[in-house]
């Protein structure tokens, strides 16, 4: 256990937990989405600096939240700041391919697009 | 493990109204739709006779200010704070105003069906007050917008459409009673109707669209140039057609010309949005909207050729007219507005339930809490049912007119179903999540 706590926390791991937060409208995550523009970590200090999708978007406060309560959870995290930039605003040609594939192959039982 | 920051940002965030402001409004119109679309198999006789009478109004005045106007309603409760960056300027003026709205509708509507004309003013008179509440609760609002875009100023003008139809509405109802407006009462109702349909609804939903369709389909508005001349456009061509249908003037067409010109226009933004988008699939609430759209352009050129005047007798005209009439209401109007249902209920209901899981649990998205199967067949029932009433009001087939509107019966409950399913998200009991899954383990 103290192993875990001590061990400093890396970059692959915050954008694979960033992951699992899905966009309840597109059905996409937020990092395969171009919603996150940058990861730091400073001494288990996470400072995420990220986008929406529209300005004034009624989701802001909702992933902030959900991006401290899930980094959170990750040993060696001390703490977290999220930063809701509008510059360089954001567009669909930041979809990763992957997040592409998702919107395009997800038909039937998928997350329904 | 130290507490988190709380997160910041460079913007504030739009604050959405709490769930119960716009959720009333559209129980409420949901209920009056249904309600409108079960009552109508059992009209077919006075919808085949002439379409100037209490019951037909009845059941107009349940869908346009029961169904579209509430939702309309209770739609900009929701979406004014997203679509314009700003807060809603009272809550509780918006409970007030929704039950003077519940009141003066059943008023109006009941006194219609019976023919008391000082009940149908009485109702009439609480739809005023309502509306004026609700251009405060908006005037306020928009007063907050840092600058006035295309949305906005449509927004506006609508609000003042809104004002002058309900004001119109009310000298009317006064009229039954007191006789001191005069002219043809027919004329009247035609210019009313055009006020409402055109100036309050379809400035709302354009200016909603050049903000939601691009964001639902991943898509961008390119050139905001045509967007202007559109609502320019709309504003001159609505204003000569009040007057000129007033006046029973032959300019008409000239006017009638300019509205389809800007209808042209928004079609056309619109196709090079979707042309443009990112989104491969189309949901059901923007198929509903593609669907409504083309039924607008159909619209358009029947009322086109119908302020020409060339039309071979006097009773085809009206037939023309009061199918002109279902179409606008039924095939434009309200699937434009089920559609845009189907994505804002969703995503309000989610909200509600499942945004303080996100992080924490697997959650359904939005699309899966509205489903695939249900939106479809209503879809279709939609659309079969209107044609079928349309043409059965057109040829006055009483046959094609029963069959229609008993379809539309059903579209109208399967789109009941279909919201109803969204609604039980709300009560954790009736969908409880399938597994206890930590996101961030």
């Amino acid at each position: 256990m103290t192993e875990s706590e001590t061990s400093p926390v890396t970059e692959e791991q915050i954008y694979n937990t960033l992951r699992k937060l899905i966009d309840p409208e597109l059905g996409v995550n937020i990092v395969d989405l171009g919603l996150i523009y940058n990861v730091q970590i400073d001494d288990g200090e996470v400072a995420i600096r990220m986008t929406l999708t529209t300005r004034g978007c009624p989701l802001h406060g909702t992933f902030v939240q959900a991006i401290e309560r899930a980094l959170n959870e990750l040993d060696g995290v001390t703490g977290v700041t999220v930063e809701v930039v509008w510059e360089p605003a954001w567009n669909p040609d930041m979809i990763t391919p992957e997040g592409k594939r998702t919107m395009a192959g997800a038909g039937r039982g998928g997350p329904a697009w | 493990m130290a507490g988190s920051k709380p997160g910041s940002g460079n913007s504030a965030p739009a604050r959405l109204p709490s769930l119960w402001v716009p959720l009333r409004y559209f129980v409420t119109a949901q209920v009056a739709f249904v309600t409108a679309m079960l009552w109508a198999p059992w009209q077919v006789s006075n919808l085949l006779d002439f379409y100037y009478q209490g019951h037909d109004l009845a059941l107009t005045h349940l869908l346009t200010l029961g169904w579209i106007t509430m939702t309309i309603m209770g739609a900009s409760f929701q979406l004014v704070p997203v679509a314009l960056e700003t807060t809603l300027w009272s809550e509780r003026l918006a409970c007030w105003q929704y039950w003077i709205m519940l009141f003066g509708v059943a008023i109006m509507v009941s006194h219609f069906w019976i023919g008391h004309h000082e009940g149908l003013a009485f109702g009439a008179g609480l739809v005023l007050v309502a509306v004026i509440l609700f251009l405060i609760n908006m005037g306020r609002t928009l007063w907050q917008l840092p600058h006035w875009d295309i949305v906005g100023r449509h927004m506006a003008a609508a609000l003042v459409y809104l004002a002058s139809t309900v004001i119109m509405g009310n000298l009317m109802a006064l009229d039954k009673i007191f006789d001191f407006l005069g002219g043809q009462v027919l004329s009247t109702i035609h210019a009313h109707a055009h006020l409402a349909g055109i100036g309050w609804v379809t400035m709302m939903i354009f200016g909603a669209s050049y903000k939601l369709i691009p964001m639902f389909s991943l898509s961008e508005l390119r050139d905001e140039r045509l967007a202007y001349w559109e609502f320019w456009l709309l504003h001159v061509g609505l204003a000569g057609l009040y007057v000129t249908l007033l006046l029973k003037s032959p300019w008409a067409t000239l006017f009638a010309l300019l509205i389809a010109t800007a209808v042209g226009l928004f079609l056309w933004t619109m196709r090079d949005v979707m042309r443009v988008r990112r989104r491969p699939r189309l949901d059901w609430g923007l198929r509903h909207a593609m669907s409504a759209m083309t039924t607008l352009a159909i619209v358009t050129i029947l009322g086109l050729w119908l302020s020409t005047g060339w039309v071979p007798s006097e009773e085809l005209a009206a037939r023309l007219a009061f199918g002109y009439g279902v179409l606008a209401l039924l095939g434009w109007i309200s699937a434009m507005i089920i559609g845009l249902m189907y994505k804002i209920i969703p995503f309000l209901v989610w909200h509600h339930r499942y945004s303080d899981l996100i992080g924490l649990r697997t959650v359904p998205a939005a699309a899966q809490i509205l489903g695939e199967s249900t939106p479809r067949i209503e879809f279709w029932l939609l659309y079969a049912g209107i044609a079928m009433t349309v043409v059965g009001v057109v040829f006055a087939s009483w046959l094609l007119l029963q069959v229609g509107t008993l379809v539309l019966a059903l579209a109208g409950l399967t789109f009941a179903v279909a919201v109803c399913r969204i609604y039980c998200h709300l009560v954790p009991r009736l969908t409880p999540l399938p597994e206890a899954q930590i996101v961030g383990t």
